[in-house]
């Protein structure tokens, strides 16, 4: 038998990003969003990537006190997920007739400014994170404890690594190569396409 | 004033490495160096652009929650794909099982002399007890056929005949 949990339940679980709700959420809604974008010839990845930001999305909103939701948990998601890919849908048209377009449409036609919701950040987000879990397993732990605020010589200590002089020119050269990687992804000039348009 | 310039002269041949991007977004720079650094920002786009990666993935990496929160939705998602696959792995393998089996039943029963024999004696069987059933229980066109298949030679034969009878 199934369990079902209240919306309550479910973001508190998603607020202390515990994974039986996550993975809850992704079982429950992915399908509908699956649905959605089938219909306008998406793909698997598109899938993916929507349900990745909308949980990000929620997360975030519901960090920000007073979050009230004033629909199901279900149809707050599922319109997210609607706004973010009806948002990438105009930017691909738009990238691929740009020409036409520049003098015909308005731009931001799908955006909901009560939402806030911004598909341009939502690539970003996605390009970067994606080019941060690339990266070799050492260069994530150094980068992570960096950013943790966990001194060089400790980090040196838990990884096992020669010195903190070493930890610090790893962290150095693995910064390096995440910048270099970033920028030599093919999204990451479609996202500065946004950002001169 | 010779200081200065001799400094100057100095930090011209500097070369700037991407431990710098680091430094300056971390505000490890010192005063000169920063002076330099953003003199070579303002002339150098690539320099500039790199240094506005690095600032957001210093804001990125501040917010170590949503990092986690991803690395899970990952896991979730990997898992989903390997449950997936491993269905259509089972799937597939049970319909092979299953060909297989049902391979083997078919061959045994049509191999086996004696099936075979019993078979073929129950078909003849039913041959013998269940007449042909026929479309029409009454064929109208029967005598038509008759007449319709006799041949110019036996029709005379026929008349012949029913001549002789009828005298």
């Amino acid at each position: 038998m199934r369990l079902q949990y209240s919306d309550e339940v479910l973001i508190k679980g998603l607020q202390q990003r515990k994974l039986h709700y996550i993975s809850y959420i992704y079982r429950e809604f992915t399908p509908i969003v699956r649905h959605l974008v089938q219909q306008k010839s998406g793909n698997e990845s598109d899938v993916d990537d929507l349900v990745q930001e909308a949980m990000i999305i929620l997360y975030k909103r519901s960090l920000n006190e007073p979050f009230k939701l004033e629909c199901s948990l279900k149809t707050f998601f599922i319109s997210i997920c609607k706004n973010l890919w009806l948002q990438r849908l105009d930017n691909r048209y738009r990238l691929l007739y740009q020409s036409e377009l520049e003098v015909n449409e308005p731009s931001q036609s799908y955006a909901l400014n009560e939402m806030e919701i911004r598909e341009e950040d939502s690539v970003k987000r996605r390009l970067f994170y994606k080019n941060m879990l690339a990266l070799p397993a050492d260069c994530q732990r150094i980068l992570e404890l960096y950013f943790l605020k966990v001194p060089f010589r400790e980090i040196a200590r838990l990884m096992g690594l020669r010195d903190e002089f070493y930890v610090k020119t790893r962290k150095y050269a693995c910064k390096n190569l995440l910048r270099k990687k970033i920028m030599n992804d093919p999204e990451y000039h479609q996202y500065f396409e946004y950002e001169r348009h | 004033m010779i200081l200065n310039i001799t400094n100057t002269l100095n930090m011209k041949d500097i070369e700037i490495t991407s431990e710098w991007i680091d430094r300056y977004n971390e505000n490890d720079l010192n005063e000169d160096e920063k002076v330099l650094f953003r003199k070579r920002m303002e002339n150098n786009p690539l320099l500039r652009t790199e240094v506005h990666i690095d600032a957001c993935l210093n804001e990125l990496y501040q917010d170590d929650g949503t990092l986690d929160l991803i690395k899970k939705i990952k896991n979730i998602n990997k898992k989903t794909d390997r449950d997936e696959g491993l269905l259509w792995y089972m799937l597939i393998a049970a319909s092979f099982l299953y060909l297989i089996a049902f391979g083997t039943m078919m061959s045994l029963v049509r191999i086996d002399p004696g099936n075979r024999a019993a078979d073929v004696n129950v078909r003849s069987v039913e041959n013998r007890l269940v007449p042909k059933a026929k479309i029409f229980p009454i064929d109208i066109f029967e005598g038509l056929n008759q007449v319709k298949n006799i041949t110019p030679d036996a029709r005379r034969e026929n008349s012949r005949r029913q001549q002789l009878a009828l005298n």
